[in-house]
């Protein structure tokens, strides 16, 4: 038996291939897929006996067998895709893929990074901010609504001004060009749009920088962000060019906040963005279960290896 | 109340033609990025079935992330950056 890690992504992601090429040093077999090369590229046999699924997933140039799964590396695959297919077949075949594949792989006896039903139910921001605060984290005072009104009565009762972000992607995109919508102050005078869906407004966090917390398993890799723009001060993903990030410690009660939050959720990896007050306190933001952190890697946060040591070391058990 | 989707997740966001004359309140301070047709397309990567792994032609690792650099970069609004925001984790919920 030779234990493998699972890598289930699209083909194009920066950090997955940092985290394959870690594994690839160590005796640890790899095996990576998308979702959307089933079924064209991607072969699976499963067999039920004595209630242990059975069998391999193959590709052209390799396969696994499927008991030899224990740790599975889940980011950002790609929907089934059925080109030959009818748009009411392809949909149906698509629900056949997902409850048949992936119910498969649901039910292997492994260690998730994240598991998809808990990825996808930690994505939600009032989740956070509640799971959070009850494991003691600090947490900004917050109103999720489309009322205008409830808007400036929520302003004039915390009496600070407001900063808004969006819920959800920040990307839209029409024919004559695509927006990115950042982190921004409220102008309570200028709220029209507000009763159309869901707005998030949130207290303004006296700031004295900003924290990206990476999570891998039970490690935190805290990196503080140095902001060199006036755009890059309010949303630091505005103005990529005019940062510096620096690793530093993270604090007891938030390394078991962060613990609390993680266990409470049932997440092994997360991204979690706080805000550092000028007294110190460190202030949750919000917590990707599948947020970036490639692009923070180096040999001094050496984000990569965690990953990679971690998904091994699930292997060895 | 099903709050997640089974589908479809993890597809393209659509491309509408033109916004219609009102939009939510988040949409109000969005940066604006035009599409243009006349820019040259940045190369693509190429997967690699034995490293398992992608790689530019000339051999150039991926890109991570790096959104005020990347986005629509090369004119084509059906290329968007990549997420750096969570997203939906795929296509089982």
């Amino acid at each position: 038996m030779t234990h493998t890690v699972l890598v289930v992504d699209g083909p194009f992601e920066a950090g997955t291939d940092l985290v394959v090429e870690g594994l690839s040093s160590s005796d640890i077999p790899v095996f990576r897929m998308d979702t959307a090369d089933f079924p064209h590229a991607l072969e699976l046999r499963a067999t039920n006996v004595d209630g242990q699924w059975t069998g391999t997933l193959s590709t052209e140039r390799r396969s696994v067998t499927l008991a030899d799964i224990k740790a599975i590396h889940w980011n950002r695959p790609s929907l089934f895709r059925f080109p030959e297919l009818s748009e009411s077949d392809a949909h149906w075949a698509r629900g056949a893929a997902r409850i048949g594949l992936g119910g498969v792989l649901m039910s292997l006896a492994a260690r998730w990074m994240n598991h998809p039903s808990r990825a996808s139910a930690a994505e939600f921001k009032p989740l956070q901010l509640r799971t959070a605060h009850a494991m003691g984290l600090a947490t900004p005072r917050t109103l999720i609504t489309n009322s205008a009104n409830e808007v400036r009565a929520f302003a004039k009762h915390i009496e600070v001004p407001l900063i808004t972000k969006p819920l959800g992607t920040p990307h839209v995109a029409h024919s004559q060009g695509a927006e990115t919508m950042y982190t921004r102050e409220v102008d309570l005078d200028a709220l029209g749009g507000v009763e159309l869906t869901a707005h998030l407004f949130q207290e303004r966090v006296p700031k004295q920088y900003e924290v990206r917390l990476i999570v891998v398993g039970d490690f935190c890799h805290s990196v503080k962000i140095k902001a060199h723009s006036e755009a890059a001060r309010t949303d630091w993903r505005s103005d990529y060019d005019a940062l510096e990030y620096e690793p530093i410690e993270t604090p007891t009660d938030v390394v078991n906040g962060v613990r609390g939050y993680m266990a409470r959720l049932a997440l092994t990896y997360a991204a979690m963005d706080f805000i550092v007050r000028p007294n110190g306190q460190w202030t949750f933001l919000e917590a990707n279960p599948s947020g970036q952190w490639a692009w923070l890697n180096s040999p001094e946060i050496p984000l990569a290896t965690s990953i990679a040591h971690t998904l091994e070391n699930w292997c060895r058990r | 109340m099903q709050l997640v989707a089974p589908l479809p997740l993890q597809t393209g966001a659509p491309v509408s033609t033109a916004p219609s004359g009102i939009r939510p309140y988040a949409l109000a301070g969005a940066h604006f990025r035009p599409a243009t047709s006349t820019a040259v397309p940045q190369p693509r990567p190429v997967y690699d079935p034995a490293s398992q792994t992608a790689k530019f032609e000339d051999g150039t690792p991926l890109t991570a992330m790096a959104t005020s650099q990347k986005t629509n970069q090369d004119g084509d609004i059906n290329n968007p950056p990549p997420s750096d925001e969570g997203g939906d984790p795929g296509a089982f919920e």
